[in-house]
């Protein structure tokens, strides 16, 4: 068993690894380059420390360290968790390796310690300078030098261990959710807007009116509290924390061994059921029970026949829509913490000036970064844009399709933004409010056709039917680039619109951002008949 | 250009906002040359017969709690304060929030196991009106005897 298990992992292994031919010189400079690395890391972890201690008087003790430990493995779990569910349940290899003469559970095994070898690797990277970096402040003993030996083969299995027992439901929970799309899209909502009540109860701790320097007092004394109050919660973390500052060291010891011995016994006894079953009800090609009573509906028209077809291609690419929308969800987030701050202090005139400005640049930003959709439109039809070419229709109809899908899901985001910030943040003037929406809905939808326009022109058709991926896409940074400008140049133009020309300040911002649209629309109309038809694969 | 780079700008961008506004956007604050009449720490088990005020912490601060919080009462309520906190032992980590008129007291594990006992000393810098308090870890059967 152990010897399938190890022959597994290798196999893993060297498909993911990057292999030198034996007694070769480069595995040494490969090894001297991490070592100063991880020394340079060691240096600058003390340097923060010393900075922590000495000058923002925030205590370097044990629960400052187990506040860390929980922090970073913390953000471990989760990167396995996610790397887990992939390669455990979703991955290709999976094929091969469930042909091989080996049990289910030796499969799973051999997965979990190629993560667990992964693990180890970046834990280097982390937690020595960490550790070090705190013995050396402190000036803590030889026991603590000696703990850190274990500890850094340790916790990667406890890390490793949870997340591994994590990854199951929460693969099946993923398996539900993908066959239930409207169900994805209200916990997606509900998710969102949980995080923005957060987010507003976490900023209303801010005391108004706010002074900057009462601000850095209050935010540097919330953040010592929380580091020792988090630091109890800790559970496994919280006793590796007391037994490395020699707190009840042999005690201690034993809970942590304990711990790993109980992971690795929960996870053998868990997955020998579970995981071939999981596994198998996880691929994409997973035979299911047809619904009966479903009826494939006619459409009406072309228009809608190319729209729903983005509405499905975005169902099932559930990654690829977050991709190029994640920026955008960032908006009222945003919008909130920025605007409670500005609200927060005594401004005068010229600073509720700066504020719609900066709003009209911040806003701008975002919204303009999120039409990379757009950008890549054509490009990400790849070689099926031939066969399509061939249907004898006018199919350049796709491409109002397109625009259309990422116009109404841009628009809705950017409307819901401006909904709770107006809901949030009554203190703001409601008529800058809508004013400032409409002002950036007109500029969006401008640099949406601007966007589109870029893909036309230059489509990278061949390059992502080679690649299958849209990274480095020129088309993508020339969309960024443009919505970059359009910040800077409508910033520009609020500077002149809000300070010298006040009364009439909103009244030419939605001229020229009317104007911009028209003008977008037009070019886009024109080059969309002119050169639909030529693009060639 | 990438969308990383991207959130960097917007990130930069936020930040140089609110330095903006902060510096130049605000209105002058109105000076207060109200000064301090009397600073109180209210919160107390006992004091002995030289008035020391004198709080057990023995169920308060633990392994698992290790911060104690006092609060202290100044008037008039606007004066203007520039606070200052000393402790006598190296156990601790005091933090002052201004905002809220409190110092928090952070133990170290070493001084909750040792149960140390310690005075900690508020004091408004511009008048040097003060006030203390000892934290001290009571055992059953203590009388604390004032210094002779």
């Amino acid at each position: 068993m152990f010897e399938r298990i190890k022959i597994l992992t290798l196999m893993q292994l060297s498909n993911k690894s990057r292999l030198y031919v034996k007694g070769s010189k480069r595995v040494y400079v490969h090894i001297a380059i991490r070592t100063a690395i991880i020394i340079a890391l060691t240096v600058i972890v003390s340097l923060l420390l010393h900075v922590l201690k000495n000058i923002l008087f925030i205590p370097v003790n044990e629960f400052l360290m187990i506040f860390i430990l929980i922090m970073t493995q913390g953000l471990n779990i989760i990167v396995s968790t996610i790397g887990l569910v992939s390669d455990l349940y979703h991955s290709k290899d999976n094929q091969i390796l469930f042909s091989l003469a080996a049990k289910n559970d030796e499969i799973f095994f051999s997965k979990i310690m190629v993560t667990y070898v992964n693990e180890f690797v970046r834990n280097l990277f982390i937690l020595i300078p960490i550790f070090v970096g705190f013995g050396v402040i402190s000036n803590l003993g030889i026991l603590y030098y000696i703990s850190l030996i274990f500890l850094i083969f340790l916790l990667p299995i406890i890390s490793v261990g949870i997340s591994s027992f994590i990854s199951m439901p929460f693969a099946s929970f993923l398996n539900y959710i993908k066959r239930h799309n409207l169900l994805s899209a209200i916990l997606s909502l509900i998710v969102i807007l949980g995080l923005f009540y957060l987010t507003t109860l976490l900023v209303q701790q801010i005391p108004t009116p706010i002074r900057i320097v009462q601000l850095y007092n209050r935010f540097v004394v919330s953040i010592t509290i929380a580091i020792q109050r988090i630091a109890q919660y800790g559970s496994i973390y919280t006793v590796i924390g007391k037994m490395l500052f020699n707190y009840h060291y042999l005690r201690n010891l034993l809970i942590l061994v304990g711990t790993v011995l109980g992971l690795i016994a929960i996870n053998y006894l868990v997955s020998k059921p579970v995981y071939f079953r999981l596994m198998s009800t996880s691929q994409e090609n997973t035979v299911r029970k047809k619904d009966k009573k479903y009826k494939p509906v006619e459409a009406t028209s072309l228009f809608i026949t190319f729209l729903k077809k983005e509405f499905t291609i975005a169902r099932r690419s559930l990654n690829e829509l977050l991709s190029n929308y994640a920026l955008l969800l960032t908006l009222p987030f945003f919008m909130f913490v920025l605007n409670y701050i500005y609200m927060g202090m005594n401004r005068s005139s010229f600073g509720n000036q700066v504020v719609l400005i900066m709003n009209v640049i911040i806003t701008l930003l975002i919204a303009t970064g999120s039409n990379t959709a757009s950008a890549t439109a054509i490009t990400t039809e790849g070689y099926e844009f031939v066969l399509l070419k061939t249907a004898p229709y006018n199919t350049s109809r796709m491409a109002w399709a397109k625009i259309t899908f990422n116009f109404v899901f841009t628009t809705l985001m950017i409307a819901l933004s401006f909904f709770l910030f107006s809901k949030a943040l009554p203190v703001f003037p409601k008529q800058d409010i809508w004013l400032l929406f409409l002002f950036v809905i007109f500029v969006n939808s401008g640099h949406i056709l601007w966007s589109f326009q870029i893909d036309l022109l230059t489509p990278k058709l061949s390059d992502y039917a080679s690649t299958g991926s849209i990274a480095n896409n020129h088309n993508v940074s020339r969309s960024l680039s443009t919505g970059l400008f359009l910040a800077f140049f409508f910033g520009a133009m609020a500077i002149i619109a809000f300070i010298f020309i006040k009364e009439f300040g909103w009244t030419l911002m939605l001229l020229l951002s009317a104007v911009f649209l028209a003008y977008r629309f037009h070019t886009f109309n024109s080059y969309l008949n002119a050169y639909f038809d030529d693009i060639e694969y | 250009m990438t969308k990383k780079i991207l959130l960097v700008l917007v990130l930069v961008f936020s930040i140089l906002s609110i330095i903006l506004i902060a510096v130049w956007g605000t209105l002058p604050d109105q000076p207060n040359h109200i000064q301090v009449e009397s600073l109180i720490i209210d919160s107390y088990d006992e004091t002995n017969d030289d008035g020391d005020k004198f709080k057990n912490v023995a169920n308060i601060v633990t392994e698992q709690q290790n911060i104690y919080t006092i609060e202290y009462v100044v008037n008039p309520g606007n004066a203007n304060l520039d606070i200052g906190v000393s402790s006598t032992s190296t156990g601790v980590n005091l933090q002052v929030d201004m905002a809220d008129n409190k110092v928090h007291v952070l133990f170290s594990m070493e001084a909750i196991g040792a149960k140390e006992t310690i005075t900690i000393q508020i004091k408004d810098k511009n008048t040097q009106i003060s006030d203390e308090i000892t934290l001290w870890f009571k055992t059953s059967d203590v009388i604390i005897v004032p210094d002779i």
